[in-house]
Parts: C-alpha cells; structure tokens; sequence
C-alpha cells in the first residue's frame, strides 16, 4: 500500500542542471540568430570608419584608419530641403535632432496621457459607457479597414491640420486605441480597491483620488507605457512624410538622406554613419530603462513588479 | 478572468469626472475614424471633376476601375497578382514558420531564466531600433558584405548583391524580417508563461511530464488566449503588410516584392487628390476581402480554445 502512493523522489523547484536535446538545439538557433542580428549592426560600425578604397579593399575587416570626420562630414552634410508654401527651408542634421526631441516628447506625452486617462476612466468606474469603449477599442484593432489614407489627408486639410506642428504633434496624437489601452487597464484594475475606498472614507474627491491614490501606484505602467511610445514617435517617419514634410525629424532625414544619390555624401559609410547618429539616442535609453520595458508588461496583469 | 471593477462611479463628482475623462477620447474617435472612415466610404462612389477639381455625384464606376485595375491589367501599373500573392505567402510564412519558433524560443527564455534574461535583452534590443535603421545596415550588409564572404567562404559566384536580383532580393527580406520579428511578441509570450501557476507545473512535473510535454500540454493551452490575439490581428493585416519596401525602396519597390499594402500606401501618398476615390473604392474592396476571414478565425479561435 505505501508503495502504490509512494510518490517519486523529484526536486521540481531546483533545477537538474540537465538540458533536453529540444533545448541545446534552441540555444544553438539562438546563438545563430543572434549573430545574424548583430552582425549587420558590427559591420556597419566598422565600415563608418572606413573611405571608399578601404571600403573596397578591406571591406570585412577593422578599419586601418578610424575616419572619425566622416561623422563630422554627416552632421555637416546631412541637410534636408523643404520647398513648400511659397518658402524653401534648409534643415541640418542638429536641427532635425532638435526637432525629433520636441516632437517626440509632446507627442508621447499626448498620447500616452490620454491612453491612460481613457483607460483609468473604464476601468475604475462602472458604467455601460466603459464597457462601449473597451468593445471599440477591440473592435478597431481587429476589424480591418483599408484605404483611409486619402480621407484623413482630406480631413486634416479641411480642419487645418496639415502641415501644422500643432495639429500633428498635439491634435493627432490624442488618440487612446490599441494594445496599450488593454495594458494599462489591466494594471488598473490589479490595483486592490481598499487604497480606493479608504481614500473616499477620508474624503477625497475624484481628482484627489487620481492624483493622490491611484496615479501614484500606477504610475510604473505610465512610465513604462512613455517609453515605448517615445521609442515608437522617435522612430516613426511616414507620419512626417505624409503630413510633416516642413518639421522633418531625424527618422526622416535619415530616410531622405539614404534615398538621394545626387548629394555631397552618397558613400555607403556616410549613410551607415546617419545611421547610427540616429539610433544613439534610443540605444542610450534603451540600455537605461531595459529592466523596466522588460521586466513584467503582461495583458494580463498589467506591469508586474 | 472576471473583471474587476470599482463602483466609485455612482456618484454626482465620480460621473463629472468620468465624463471630463472622456471628453478627448471620444471626440477624437468621432473626428478621426468615424469622420475619416465615413467621409473614405463617401468618396468611393464619388467622382473627380476635373472642371471644377472637386470630388462630388454618386457612381459605381470606380468599383469598375477597382475591378480593371487588379484583373484587367489596370492603367496605374500595379502588379497585383504579385502583390496578393507574396501578402498571403507572407502570411502563411508567418504562420508555418515564425510563430512556432517564437513559441519555442519564449519558452526556453522562460524555462532558463538566468541565460533568457540575457537573451531577452539581445533579442529585445533590435526592436527598439528605427526599422528604417536596422533596414539600412540590412541593406548594405546584404549588398555588400554578404555575398562577398559567400563567395570566399563556399565560393558561390557574387550576384550582385541579395537586394538588388530578383531571384533573391524576396527571400532576402523575408529572413531579415523572420530574424527581427521576434521582439515585442516574444516579451508577451514569455510574460504571459509567467503567469502560469507554479503549483500547475509542479503538479505536471510530479507526473513526469518532460520539457516538450509542458509546452504542449500546460504552457500553450494557457497562452493561448495572448496568442489568439497576434494570430486574429496577423489575418486582418494580411494585405496591410508593406514587407519593408518604403524604407528600402522608397516609392520604387520593385514589382516581384510590391505588396498590397505597399501600393495602396505610396499610391496614396503621391497621387493627387483626383485618384482619391478610387484609392477609397480600392481600400473598401480590400477590407470586405479581409473581414470575413478575420471574423470568421476570431469565431473559430474562441471556440477551440482550451481554457473555455
């Protein structure tokens, strides 16, 4: 009889130590993917420091001579050119970084305040119209709708919106819809409602009860959700060349930059250097705040600690 | 998961508040999908007067063109056999290929958390990137470096660069975007095993259920929820996939690797106000194509769900 309810004698919290086939060949793809991703990016590195004969000559190997001043040439020479409403305007490389920041920030401030906003209005109060809301939201992401491009240029000229800072940076960007919505909703109502309901007790109002209660614990998942849009708004250049062309960001010069044959600078280490200008900044907060986009961003449970 | 909802609402100052909250929300809603989606559905049975250089009247003709455009050889020049061909090639590459390896890879990040931290970082730091930057190293990497080390490691004949030939340049930017498409979704896996319950796998362990078995039998019935809504959104942007072409090309893509998506985006961002309702009839053809099958998988994907 004990025998037959003997159970076998497995430590199933410390780990063996053994790995199955199945997870050797996964760590071996990994190693092979993870050379494949980065070794564009080394190379690319490499050959910023290179001329047009070492780029011919020794094209795989470290350069003989680290050409620092092609990045000075870059900066120098990466200009944009907007000719429109009766004014041309000359753009270079610090004042489309200078653009990208202003840009950037008022934009993911927009939106990822009203996302959050939308999202603590649904689910901290019961009302039907929450419910709507959240069932719009679903419905937008996974209800295709195709060709509205034309249409929303119409609609932005007609409301003065085109080509206007305001109206793409602030006016656009308060939207609220998307996978985001869902996650800070998720980390809202984790949130234990006893905070809420001694806060009433004591007498606090709504506003009080957002900015002093709720806010404040939930403000990981804010942050967190800044981030990846500041990421997002940082990166993005079709909204500029589609509605922005006169407050050209870095992400668009850059594309600008790659696709013309006709400048100063057309050497492939010129443009692997643009680049990299580029992607510095993102790089820098990405190693910064790594932890906290990677630590714990779950539909499910919102951000975990 | 039952939702959890405070009823902190039913007063006078919750309902003003609530209301203010959703002043912005929902006017931008009305304003820039209701507005813009109405006003796109408006134009496709509408016509350009060339006279007056409005868009007004009532017609079905641009349908006609829409017709003539994609099976009648068209007069704008879009290769459309092409386009939809590689949209749904895409797709069922997508499904057949990258999402059971980023299964697997989310679950050896999450079976070794120790090592998968570090591999998580690597493998998440890509994504961070401008695609428009990891596209531009791709791209002279792939035209220049690649084929060079091909020829002096395996000597296989330089072709002239992986991006540049027809023969290669597809294949080409489908591994580039099999190899960078891990990032985000792998984070929500990983994440969403996280929150199995420890006593679930202990219990599984107990009964000797090995590395395999847990993913089959415990992780992916449990994740399957996060992973019904990559696949229902993965059906509904089947033919909104520009596969990369507007940063590596421009507005010039060349035809065997032109998608749907990217036709309908640089179409209707270069061409002028007289093309906009076609373009509108062009859109609305499509979506109807899309909406079905992404109703009908979102059907299908609730019904076989192990957790219902």
């Amino acid at each position: 009889m004990e025998n037959a309810i003997k159970t076998p004698k497995k430590n199933v919290v410390k780990k063996s130590g053994k790995y199955s086939p199945f997870q050797i060949g996964i760590f071996i793809f990994l190693i092979i993917y993870l050379a494949f991703i980065f070794l564009p990016f080394i190379w690319g590195f490499f050959t910023t420091f290179k001329d047009r004969n070492e780029f011919i000559e020794n094209l795989f190997g470290l350069p003989k001579t680290w050409r620092w001043e092609n990045y000075k040439t870059v900066l120098d020479n990466f200009v944009v050119v907007y000719s429109g409403r009766g004014k041309i305007l000359s753009f270079t490389f610090a004042d489309m970084m200078g653009n990208s920041v202003v840009y950037a920030v008022i934009a993911t401030f927009c939106t990822t305040t009203t996302c959050y906003l939308t999202a603590y209005a649904c689910s901290f109060y019961d009302y039907k119209w929450s419910h709507v809301m959240e069932v719009f939201n679903l419905f937008q992401m996974s209800i295709p709708i195709f060709g509205a491009l034309p249409s929303s240029i119409m609609v932005y000229k007609f409301l003065g919106l085109y080509e206007n800072f305001f109206g793409i940076a602030v006016i656009i960007h308060l939207g609220w819809t998307g996978m985001h919505f869902f996650i800070i909703e998720a980390c809202i109502r984790g949130i234990p409602k006893a905070y809420a309901e001694a806060a009433t007790i004591d007498g606090a109002n709504q506003i009080q009860l957002f900015t002093r209660v709720m806010f404040p614990l939930t403000i990981n998942i804010y942050s967190t959700i800044f981030i990846l849009d500041f990421i997002g708004v940082w990166n993005a250049y079709t909204t500029i060349y589609i509605y922005l062309k006169s407050f050209p960001t870095a992400a668009y010069g850059l594309w600008k930059f790659d696709n013309d044959y006709s400048g100063k600078v057309t050497g492939v280490w010129y443009k692997l250097a643009a680049g990299y200008l580029i992607a510095a900044p993102i790089l820098v907060i990405f190693i910064i705040f790594h932890k906290t986009l990677m630590n714990g961003i779950s539909l499910s449970e919102g951000v975990k600690e | 998961m039952e939702k959890k909802k405070h009823k902190f609402g039913r007063t006078t100052g919750g309902l003003i508040f609530f209301i203010c909250l959703m002043i912005i929300p929902v006017l931008h809603t009305i304003v820039f999908y209701f507005i813009v989606n109405f006003n796109s559905f408006r134009m496709a049975f509408q016509t350009y007067d060339r006279v007056t250089q409005t868009i007004k009247g009532f017609t079905f003709d641009r349908f006609g063109e829409v017709y003539h455009e994609i099976f009648g050889g068209g007069s704008i020049g879009g290769n459309w056999d092409i386009a939809f061909k590689n949209c749904y090639l895409l797709w069922i590459l997508g499904l057949v290929a990258h999402t059971p390896v980023n299964f697997f890879i989310s679950y050896f990040l999450y079976k070794n958390e120790g090592v998968g931290d570090w591999f998580k970082v690597a493998l998440f730091a890509p994504t961070m990137v401008s695609s428009l930057v990891t596209l531009l190293m791709f791209k002279y990497f792939a035209n220049e470096a690649l084929p060079r080390a091909v020829e002096i490691i395996f000597g296989i004949p330089n072709p002239g660069g992986y991006l540049r030939l027809p023969g290669y340049r597809f294949w080409t930017m489908w591994i580039h975007g099999f190899f960078t498409g891990f990032g985000s979704g792998m984070l929500i896996y990983v994440n969403a095993m996280k929150a199995i319950s420890v006593s679930v796998v202990e219990a599984a362990k107990l009964d000797g259920v090995g590395f395999f078995s847990e993913f089959i039998h415990i992780t992916f019935p449990i994740i399957f929820s996060t992973w019904r809504v990559y696949f229902v959104l993965g059906i509904a942007g089947i033919l909104g996939n520009q596969f990369g072409c507007f940063p590596l090309y421009g507005t010039s893509a060349p035809p065997d690797v032109q998608t749907v998506g990217y036709n309908l985006f640089v179409w209707s961002s270069t061409m002028g106000e007289k093309y906009y309702p076609f373009l509108s009839a062009f859109g609305m053809c499509i979506s109807v194509i899309t909406l079905i099958p992404t109703l009908f998988f979102r059907w299908f994907t609730n019904k076989i769900d192990p957790m219902n």
